[in-house]
């Protein structure tokens, strides 16, 4: 196991030195140099060469992404224009309200969808997996950012039942009312986003019921005389579950590309809203870091379903 | 005498009955016609395209788009404006029909490129095998970590005077490799069949195994495939536009009208402006989406009967 | 002067593991095999499954890569691709399949089924192609309708003579037949294989016939082999090989022929056990430390009969090492 892991990790950094090389040669297409706005026009032109030169702007391409790499490794990832101040701690903000609005979505995720996948795959073909069935299929059919603009639009501005923006009320204070006034503040956009999440999981747990309880060892189970419950825990769920485990990175990668859109339709201060801001703001340090950061956090994801994948697939295991 | 008459009826019979031989493509539409709600759903989505795409040639695009705030924001109904107009006095209704044909065509051109891409390399994948394999399942799993909406607006926000053709390649560059996985996956299920290595000792070439003998037999896939293909990059087309990074400023897509929804001083005052367009794309990404999963029962039925 | 022969074939995969996916060693499919194969005989091939026996077939037509060794004909050794392009290799040499329902396209018709190897090797008018597939279809006793229709409509022993027609479809040297019955039922391998015959008389050709069944190859061969791991153990006529087997597998394989005749089910089973004793206890004379068969030695002054027999027949080693 140790070493199926190690083996995809050493295959990560490849990955993630092409992914590196990419994003900062489109950075290095974009209009503009670090300068830009922070100097007084009235600089001698020369001035500037000069400063440029000092810079490490005019060196050969490979080697200035050798100083964009050092200086990543010093936790250096430049200046952003817009908010003026350095695009780590600015990250480092919004990465913190993503993240809980990411594990909100999560545990909505789950809640919902394995409840629903056992259901829909005991009840194969009935009333109830029709029903599941059609909520799938809607789910999946509509275009997520129209899912979240309806939900916006119905709850926030009609019905008036959740906020439409920020994090946490001006009036809330203490602990308590804080932590409530934020979850009240994500809990439409984790909605939202959960519809989505689910529909795969849904999906894998009831045709994995359904697959399981044809085969022959489940028969044979029968023919011994196990009980019904502990059949249907120890040799159908055992093995429905193995895809939902692998799935939690794929949750992961979803939640990220949600995040875009979500963020900007929610007006939700996290990594996806920034980004988008920091496009139209033309803040190039902040986009690339994030384009960057992104990738790698879906690398960590896949990383993350193939260790969980090979902890409960004892195939993969003892291999 | 009575052997031939009798050859002869085999054979009449034969080609009377030659007609009729089931291949997978005619069992399937024949379940599918039987599927009242399939039959719906594919005359739902065919009647926006076509009344979209042929709507468009009626309209004149330039007219459509000239600037008239005097007239912004009329009701529908309003001086002959059937659905109103918008922000910049455009009629929605023409607007919504020009901006649903090009993010339909946007959708067809996507599907058919994201299609062909995967046949082509998920085949090569899959029928060489080893390094050539091992080296495409690489470049696909690395475009699989690059996060899809944002590379697209990252190069669209960057890229001066790109074309609806530009955004088609890129948008499709960053959305090939779950079809190509698919599409390997299909073609390695078929790859060791006994058929495949009689036409091999048939003296048959490679690229006409795979093209002749290979593809036929998975056709009814593509076919599912690229309808729900189609519907997802309708979808991610529009999405764009929403956000404002999909097609150019001169090109209405649905997206540019949902775009009004996502402003709070116009979503409540004018809802005109959004909502046909939200629910055109609601109807027709489901109708798609339904008529393809439609499909896909068929054709897996058919699957395991085979 | 024989049609074909195989020299030291090798076929070996690779087995990968560890972390950087290295060769750790290898499955010998076909290790160090020799075999020709005369002009108009049918030569047996005989072994159980995993044996290797298809791999062989699967080389001598060039949908296998051997490892070493070479296969030589008319001169030239085919298992380079260029030397099979050059000679129209697949024209002379075809083979018939197991499954009769997958080697044939699901998609396909008849007629394009058989035509594919003419229009491969052939240029004929569609006239002329039609004209032959009908013939191919009457000399396997196929009504000529057939040809407009589809694989799954027709049984497994029609399938199977389709494929055979599409294999002569070329007027070929040799054909390999890999398991052409054993999936038909009883009634219908002895029909197929007798059009097998009438097609090797009419066309004088060779076949390789690959096979478990020892009663199918008894009955088709004068020339077989039995075979095991990926080695012959045993070489010979026909009367070789069921009159005097040396090898204790074969003895075993042939003691595992069961009798019609009733009355000597006892004695049968006495026998049986008997040879099934004898291959437990004196297992590790006959094969070498790897488990590997010995090579070959000729066991009779008849000069057809070969055995991978120990260096001492007579004197068996107990417990070995």
């Amino acid at each position: 196991m140790w070493k199926t892991i190690l083996r995809r990790i050493l295959l990560m950094i490849p990955q993630i030195i092409i992914l590196s090389l990419l994003v900062f040669f489109v950075a290095k297409l974009m209009p503009g140099d670090p300068f830009s706005g922070k100097i007084n026009p009235n600089t001698d032109p020369k001035t500037i060469e000069a400063l440029k030169h000092q810079l490490g702007l005019y060196d050969p391409p490979l080697v200035q992404y050798g100083h964009w790499v050092q200086n990543i490794f010093r936790g250096d990832f430049g200046q952003s224009y817009t908010y003026n101040r350095p695009v780590l701690g600015l990250i480092g903000e919004r990465a913190a309200n993503t993240f809980w609005l990411g594990l909100l979505t999560a545990v909505l995720t789950y809640t919902v969808a394995i409840p629903l996948g056992l259901i829909a795959g005991k009840n194969e073909g009935k009333w109830p997996d029709r029903v599941i069935a059609f909520y799938n299929f809607v789910v999946n059919s509509v275009p997520p950012f129209a899912i979240y603009l309806i939900f916006l639009i119905l709850f926030s501005f009609i019905l008036k039942i959740f906020p439409s923006t920020g994090t946490v009320s001006a009036s809330a204070h203490g602990f308590v009312q804080i932590f409530f006034s934020r979850i009240y503040h994500m809990i439409l956009p984790a909605i939202a986003m959960m519809l989505s999440g689910t529909t795969a999981i849904v999906q894998y747990l009831r045709s994995g019921i359904i697959d399981n309880t044809k085969e022959d060892y489940v028969r044979t189970a029968r023919a011994k005389g196990v009980p019904e419950k502990v059949i249907f825990r120890k040799h159908i769920l055992r093995n429905a579950f193995l895809p939902i485990a692998s799935s939690l990175g794929g949750t992961i990668t979803g939640l990220l590309s949600g995040a875009i859109v979500a963020e900007s339709i929610f007006s939700y201060p996290g990594m996806g809203q920034l980004f988008l801001q920091s496009v139209n703001s033309r803040d190039y340090s902040v986009m690339i870091t994030l384009t960057l950061l992104f990738g790698i956090l879906t690398l960590l994801g896949n990383l993350l379903s193939d260790i969980i994948m090979s902890i409960v697939d004892p195939r993969i295991r003892i291999q | 005498m009575a052997e031939v008459e009798k050859s002869k009826l085999e054979n009449q019979k034969d080609l009377g009955n030659e007609e009729v031989t089931p291949s997978t493509l005619k069992t399937i539409y024949r379940e599918i016609i039987h599927d009242k709600w399939a039959m719906v759903s594919l005359f739902v989505a065919l009647f926006i395209i076509l009344f979209s795409i042929i709507g468009s040639f009626f309209i004149n695009q330039d007219k459509l788009l000239t600037v008239d705030i005097f007239n912004a924001w009329l009701k529908p109904g309003q001086a002959g404006h059937i659905l109103g107009t918008e922000n910049s006095g455009y009629d929605i209704l023409g607007f919504l029909i020009v901006g649903a044909r090009n993010s339909i065509l946007m959708g067809i051109a996507l599907a058919i490129l994201i299609e062909s891409i995967g046949i082509f390399v998920g085949f090569i994948s899959a029928y060489y095998g080893g390094i050539v394999d091992l080296i495409i399942m690489r470049i696909v799993d690395f475009f699989m970590i690059i996060p899809q909406t944002m590379a697209v607006i990252t190069i669209v926000s960057i890229w001066k005077n790109y074309t609806p053709v530009n955004l088609v390649l890129l948008m499709a560059a960053m959305s090939w490799m779950s079809t190509t996985r698919l599409m390997r996956s299909l073609a390695l299920s078929q790859r060791d069949r006994d058929y495949v290595l009689a036409s091999k000792t048939s003296g048959t070439g490679n690229f006409k195994i795979i093209f002749r003998e290979i593809l036929p037999n998975i056709s009814t896939f593509i076919i599912t495939d690229f309808t729900l293909t189609l519907a997802s990059m309708i979808g991610f087309e529009v999405t764009l536009s929403y956000l404002g990074f999909g097609l150019p400023d001169k090109v209405p897509s649905i997206g540019t009208l949902i775009g009004y929804a996502g402003d709070t001083n116009y979503m409540l005052t004018y809802p005109w402006g959004w909502l046909p367009a939200l629910i055109t794309l609601v109807i027709l990404t489901v109708s798609i989406n339904f008529f393809g999963q439609a499909l896909r029962r068929a054709a897996d039925a058919r699957q395991r009967t085979a | 002067m024989s049609i074909i022969e195989v020299k030291n074939l090798k076929v070996w995969y690779p087995i990968r593991g560890g972390f950087f996916n290295t060769i750790k060693g290898y499955v010998k499919a076909v290790d160090d095999v020799n075999l020709s194969i005369e002009p108009g005989e049918t030569y047996g091939l005989i072994g159980e499954s995993g044996s290797g026996k298809s791999t062989i077939g699967k080389t001598i037509v060039g949908i296998e890569r051997p490892t070493a060794g070479s296969i030589i004909y008319k001169g030239e050794d085919v298992t380079k691709g260029r030397n099979r392009k050059k000679l129209k290799y697949n024209r002379d040499v075809q083979m018939i399949f197991q499954d009769s329902l997958s080697s044939l396209n699901p998609r396909k018709r008849i007629n394009d089924i058989i035509a594919e190897p003419i229009r491969n090797f052939e240029k004929l008018s569609k006239t002329e192609e039609n004209h032959r597939v009908k013939e191919l279809l009457d000399i396997v006793g196929m009504p000529k309708g057939s040809m407009y229709k589809y694989p799954f409509e027709f049984s497994g022993g029609q399938r199977q003579r389709i494929g055979i027609a599409r294999a002569v479809s070329t007027h070929p040297k040799l054909i390999v037949a890999d398991e052409p019955v054993s999936a038909l039922d009883l009634s219908v391998q002895a029909q197929v294989l007798n059009y097998m015959q009438d097609i090797q008389k009419e066309f004088n050709i060779s076949f390789l016939l690959i096979s478990h069944d020892l009663g199918v190859v008894r009955h088709m061969c004068k020339n077989l082999s039995i075979m095991t791991r990926g080695r012959f153990v045993e070489v010979g006529t026909r009367e070789d090989i069921y009159d005097r087997p040396q090898h204790i597998y074969t003895k075993r394989l042939l003691a595992a022929i069961p009798d019609i005749n009733p009355r000597n089910r006892q004695e049968d089973t006495k026998e049986r056990l008997r040879v099934e004793a004898e291959y437990e206890n004196d297992e590790k004379a006959w094969y070498d430390k790897n488990h590997r068969v010995l090579d070959l030695k000729p066991v009779s002054s008849s000069n057809t009969h070969y055995a991978a027999v120990p260096e001492s027949n007579s004197m068996v080693e107990q417990g070995g090492e």
